[in-house]
């Protein structure tokens, strides 16, 4: 599955886009590309128990912030698009 | 000095040249904050609604808060208000830099310049001394230039604020410009500075600001400033990317209008001209206003080619309408646009949306090259861009037409619909049809198609301070209310409304209580935000503006594509509710009832 990283979330993976191996929910999604990635992205992404998104991330799968797909445990498709942000904000 | 206010105004008649020190109105300071609200509180009793804007009947109100130049943080800010030409509603722009400070120190909160000049002015303030003087030689000059030549002329550690050529032109959407770079941008209160033929201000003073109790604002600036240093958006994301950090979240979340909203929006090369991409390439760094913890600014270097360059910005709205929206995708241009912007002094929102209905009114056949000069006008054309941008900062050749807005641009010929305007001002860089509230929000701004009017991207993009779903409609009307009356009263005590990322209406209230000396609760506060949206909306009504909506497009065409597809905005369902919210009848005016409670 394709992974978009913005923002200085790019200097913690070296990359801005990446295919990823298939996972079926964004909870072992997440935990995969903590451990492929290091903790810098570990303390963005995760909650200090790893049970949670952390509170600095944004996540959209196919453009839907994944708070309106049930959170952690949003189901995941092969060809869904995933986009992590830290949170930003402007105007 | 009156506990964050400095108790005393200008009146600048520029008929007779009469120059008046009064006290300031203290009960209208208590009611009104200050900045915006008590600019728009002096405007609305001594200007008719119905004034022509670009006459000299039109007033010129600058004004700070009682927050302007303390030592909390980000407290640069001060208030333009006038009837906006642009738009024929209460006029209001919020800008940033050291003018506001220094107009405080200097012992004014604000300035109402009356009448209209038969020759050009600049005012000189100097502490105590307060001249008009000649400004004959300034007429036709860049801000960069008016403002360079001030300081040589008045002293370098002056103040400047000033109007550019759009100004004296009489562009529908110039600005007034401070500290070079800094803007009151929209709805084109420039415009109405250049009718009075009033150049420039100048300033510099000495004098303190005194706040009522020192140790608990101390305290409660500290805590604020703790805040923002923590949160990552105003502590690290801001600093490092600007505002074009949106760029990319907002494409992906399918709002960022392409093509003057004509192909929907999303932007397949957005990333091009992300807040990222001018970090990465062109950057040289950071920069912020009067007392800022944030540093959104950016200073940058188009160091070759084409659009070599440098200036400050873009900001994300920007980076949008020359970008997305003319479907370009050269941040070469982008920056150089609005660079061309700060230098002529107008506003990017407006003339890249502008540039952009243009396009798309050349593509359709409805604008010939006959009609443009010869240029021939297509999206994704980013010279040609840059080429109006310099026509219209210079008011020749088609630029003249460019320089009424979209909205009279596509009226002349013959398809007004095409303007992607509310209130004949252009809507910025969020597709309502992806995010019902900020459609919403759009619909009901004072000043017209506006997103510092509310900012519900906040919530329904960033989840900030909360999460709401974009697609829905439920709850957008009660927290819009929310945003718009607490927007009204940080843009009224004199701070950055961006703080408002990070702290919220109890950090906002303590500051404003130690700095004035007030025990009010924070609802009552919260309270005098609300009555400063009731009076712009009352003005409005007065002056026969026309009714909340929305451009067609948003209305009946659906989004073909991304993750909002097939969704048009669905403002009949969330406008009822929000009068209702407001307290106003079904026609959006306020009851006598929320009249008496607001003592409007």
């Amino acid at each position: 599955m394709q992974i978009k990283f913005f923002a200085y979330l790019r200097e913690y993976t070296g990359c801005k886009t990446t295919d990823f191996p298939y996972k079926e929910d964004l909870y072992h999604l997440a935990h995969a590309l903590c451990d492929t990635y290091g903790g810098k992205l570990r303390a963005k992404m995760l909650s200090p128990d790893g049970e949670d998104l952390g509170e600095e991330i944004i996540i959209l799968v196919n453009g839907r912030h994944v708070a309106h797909l049930g959170g952690i445990h949003a189901k995941l498709e092969p060809t869904d698009i995933v986009s992590i942000f830290p949170v930003v904000a402007g105007g | 000095m009156r506990n964050g206010y400095m108790g005393q105004i200008l009146r600048v008649n520029l008929d007779t040249r009469e120059i008046i020190k009064e006290p300031l109105d203290m009960q209208a300071a208590k009611d009104f904050v200050g900045a915006r609200g008590l600019g728009t509180k002096y405007f609305c009793d001594e200007v008719d609604p119905n004034v022509d804007p670009l006459g000299p009947d039109n007033k010129l109100i600058f004004m700070t808060g009682p927050l302007t130049g303390t030592a909390a943080s980000c407290s640069g800010r001060y208030e333009v208000v006038a009837k906006a030409p642009l738009t024929g509603t209460i006029g209001a722009a919020n800008s940033g830099g050291h003018f506001g400070p220094e107009l405080k120190y200097a012992g004014y909160d604000g300035i109402i310049f009356e009448g209209a000049s038969d020759r050009p002015v600049y005012l000189y303030i100097n502490d105590d001394t307060v001249e008009l003087r000649d400004a004959e030689d300034l007429w036709g000059r860049t801000v960069y230039d008016t403002t360079d030549e001030l300081n040589n002329r008045c002293g370098a550690s002056f103040r400047i604020s000033c109007i550019g050529p759009t100004g004296e032109n009489l562009c529908l959407y110039a600005g007034v410009m401070n500290d070079k770079h800094r803007a009151a941008g929209r709805g084109g209160l420039g415009a109405v500075m250049g009718s009075k033929r009033l150049k420039a201000v100048a300033v510099k003073g000495t004098k303190s600001i005194h706040v009522a109790r020192p140790e608990g604002f101390m305290d409660a600036i500290a805590h604020a400033r703790t805040m923002l240093k923590a949160h990552p958006v105003t502590g690290e994301g801001l600093g490092a990317y600007g505002t074009e950090i949106l760029v990319n979240i907002i494409n992906e979340s399918g709002a960022l209008p392409l093509r003057n909203g004509r192909d929907g929006s999303v932007f397949a090369d957005a990333d091009n001209i992300s807040g990222e991409a001018l970090a990465e390439k062109y950057l040289i760094r950071n920069k912020g206003c009067f007392g800022c913890c944030i540093g959104c600014g950016r200073v940058v270097d188009i160091p070759d080619g084409p659009f070599k360059s440098r200036g400050e910005g873009p900001e994300y709205e920007a980076g949008w309408s020359f970008g997305a929206d003319c479907g370009i995708d050269d941040l070469e241009a982008v920056c150089k646009a609005n660079f061309i912007c700060n230098e002529y002094g107008f506003d990017p929102i407006t003339l890249g949306a502008t540039i952009a209905c243009a396009m798309e009114l050349s593509e359709a056949g409805y604008l010939t090259e006959e009609d443009t000069g010869g240029i021939k006008i297509r999206f994704g054309d980013a010279a040609t861009m840059v080429k109006l941008a310099e026509l219209t900062g210079k008011n020749e050749g088609f630029g003249a037409q460019l320089a009424l807005g979209s909205y009279r641009l596509a009226e002349k010929y013959g398809h007004p619909e095409l303007s992607m305007s509310v209130k004949k001002q252009e809507m910025p860089a969020y597709d309502g049809r992806a995010m019902q509230g900020i459609g919403l929000e759009y619909a009901t701004s004072n000043r017209g198609g506006c997103h510092v009017r509310g900012y519900m991207t906040s919530p329904e993009v960033l989840g900030l301070p909360t999460k709401m779903d974009p697609l829905v409609t439920e709850g957008k009307a009660g927290m819009l209310k929310v945003f718009q009356d607490l927007t009204a009263l940080i843009d009224s005590v004199g701070i950055c409304l961006f703080t408002s990322f990070a702290i919220g209406l109890p950090e906002v209230s303590a500051q404003y209580r130690e700095a004035v000396g007030s025990d009010e609760s924070d609802a009552d506060i919260l309270l005098k935000g609300e009555r400063v949206w009731n009076l712009e909306k009352k003005f409005n009504i007065a002056a026969g503006v026309e009714k909340d909506t929305l451009p067609p497009r948003l209305l009946r065409e659906q989004l073909p594509e991304g993750p909002a597809q097939g969704k048009v905005n669905e403002l009949h369902t969330m406008l009822n509710e929000y009068y209702q919210v407001r307290g106003w009848n079904a026609d959006g005016i306020p009851t006598p009832e929320k009249d008496q409670e607001l003592g409007l």
